[in-house]
């Protein structure tokens, strides 16, 4: 399984959505129900899910999806 | 300069006509001149303020963007503090100086530092300010790159539609198009001033009447029953959205004439089915950038601590919401009720889905609504009040109310005719924006499209409007 599909199913676990197919340009503006507390949850989730730590930061710094994708490839593969 | 008076007419007609009459290489160059002088008005010595916080986050986002992470951290938190304290000095030292001066009273240790003699709270500062850290923070968070003019960048600061009061614009914004042509286009022009019109109806014929109503309770409430400061209470609602929200229609309006757009600041608040709602429609502009550069960040260092982070930060951040808005203990409670029910919404989000599944949703989202609303009306009680005292001592006099004969007397001298002026204003208000805006854009069909509109706008705006020119509320913030 790839990253993408990894992160796809931790977006369909805390967004309850299991149609939710995640794309490189989407933002919280194109996933329902994407708040501070869903943002909060994701971002613990995919820590949860591939072992690592993301900073302030560096959450502050995503603009779309496809950087959070990226994110998790560099600290994944540095690991 | 007043948006609601005569000589602001006169410099904004002037500025129309020259700035369409120069090239678009000029056009910047005047704007920034014309904002400054626009500034200057009202106390040349703060310009240089203006053009500290500009020169120093200007050139604080290059050093940012050329340096190492290591290195940028310290330019932002620099950048920042600096900015920070200015506005700390200004607004919160006298303040802060007093509060510590009792503390140290209560302890019997001996205080000697003395408070800023006669300071005057620079206009606009707190908007400024906001929109240089937020500009740096963009560099930091690497979502845009550094402005390459200096005097664009100014402008953008200072741009003089809304210097004063807002809206925060963001960097992404009205920087953006500042860098791209504008062309004089009729539609814009009539589309900006039927907005400018309506912001005047609101502020001149809703919000200034209401004041003359208003004031006089929140100098002396003793003088007046339970019954009637409840009912001004509720006006008070009315006269801050109509005085804020006429000025940043001013504001929008007077920006698409010059063929800018800036953001809307304002989205139906009161009808809010929750307070986190509310903030989402109620001074957007304000809202956004506490969330994006405060909130935000706060729950993602505290991380760790699950949803706890984002009580701690809803908390932090709407205590120095309230603060924004000024130096007094009225404005930290007000940020305080707002913190502690915003908590609450979030913890009992799922608790609350589940009665909204249980009732007959017309039950739930009335009742939602009405909760909402009225929390609004005490909190604003707050935000009003001059003083703890006399905010404590209006809600003590809503809880007696009773039922006497000199409910009617009371009314009476306020007079007839103009309550029912302000009433039936109110009402119009009312109609228009609750039928022409469920989305904004249909609300902007109607000023573009409807000369009737516009005509009854204007008449009401003559025959009903208050002409002792009134200073708009938010530029005391």
């Amino acid at each position: 399984m790839t990253n993408q599909e990894r992160l796809n199913k931790v977006f369909a676990k805390v967004f309850d959505n299991t149609n939710l197919t995640i794309e490189p340009h989407m933002t919280a503006n194109d996933v329902d129900g994407w708040d501070s507390m869903s943002h909060l949850n994701l971002i613990i989730s995919v820590e949860k899910e591939f072992s690592i730590k993301i900073t302030g930061a560096e959450v502050m710094r995503l603009k779309n999806i496809g950087d959070l994708i990226n994110l998790v490839e560099m600290k994944t593969s540095t690991k | 300069m007043l948006f609601n008076s005569f000589s602001f007419l006169v410099f904004f007609s002037l500025v129309v006509v020259l700035f369409f009459s120069i090239p678009f290489r000029f056009r910047n160059i005047f704007l920034l001149l014309a904002s400054y002088f626009f500034y200057m008005l009202w106390k040349p010595e703060y310009a240089i303020l203006l053009a500290f916080s500009t020169i120093s986050s200007y050139y604080t986002a290059i050093l940012i963007f050329r340096k190492t992470d290591a290195e940028k951290r310290k330019y932002l938190v620099a950048c920042i503090s600096l900015n920070l304290l200015i506005l700390f000095f200004f607004k919160y030292f006298n303040f802060f100086n007093s509060n510590v001066r009792t503390l140290f009273t209560l302890l019997h240790i001996d205080y000697k530092i003395p408070d800023i003699l006669a300071v005057i709270l620079p206009v606009g500062i707190s908007f400024y300010t906001f929109e240089t850290i937020s500009y740096v923070l963009d560099i930091y968070y690497e979502r845009r790159e550094p402005e390459n003019k200096l005097s664009t960048y100014a402008l953008y600061i200072s741009f003089f539609p809304k210097l004063l009061a807002g809206p925060i614009e963001k960097s992404t914004g009205l920087l953006v198009q500042l860098n791209q042509e504008t062309s004089f286009k009729q539609d814009r022009i009539i589309e900006g001033l039927r907005r400018m019109l309506w912001g005047f109806f609101k502020k001149v014929v809703i919000a200034d009447r209401l004041s003359v109503l208003i004031d006089p309770v929140y100098a002396h409430p003793s003088n007046y029953s339970g019954g009637y400061i409840l009912f001004c209470c509720y006006l008070f609602a009315f006269q801050i959205y109509c005085d804020f929200s006429g000025y940043t229609d001013i504001a929008i309006g007077a920006s698409k004439i010059l063929g800018y757009d800036i953001v809307e600041n304002f989205n139906q608040p009161y009808i809010s089915k929750n307070v986190g709602e509310f903030w989402r429609r109620w001074h957007l502009s304000l809202s956004n950038w506490l969330r994006d550069y405060l909130f935000t960040p706060i729950i993602f260092k505290r991380k760790d601590w699950g949803n706890s982070a984002l009580v701690y930060a809803t908390f932090i951040t709407f205590v120095l919401c309230g603060l924004w808005h000024g130096a007094r203990w009225t404005f930290v409670i007000f940020g305080l009720l707002q913190g502690i029910v915003i908590s609450f919404e979030l913890v009992s989000k799922k608790w609350r889905k589940g009665w909204s599944e249980k009732l007959p949703s017309w039950i739930y989202d009335n009742g939602s609504w009405i909760i909402t609303f009225h929390f609004v009306v005490l909190s604003f009680v707050f935000f009003r009040a001059d003083n703890t005292t006399i905010a404590f001592e209006i809600i003590n006099r809503i809880g007696h109310i009773g039922f006497n004969s000199n409910y009617l007397l009371e009314f009476s001298k306020f007079g007839i005719f103009s309550l029912i002026i302000l009433l039936s204003s109110i009402f119009f208000l009312l109609f228009v924006e609750r039928k022409f805006t469920p989305t904004l854009s249909k609300f902007n069909q109607l000023i573009r499209g409807n000369y009737l509109f516009s005509f009854i706008t204007l008449t009401l705006v003559i025959v009903l409007g208050y002409f002792h020119p009134q200073i708009f509320i938010y530029f005391n913030f």
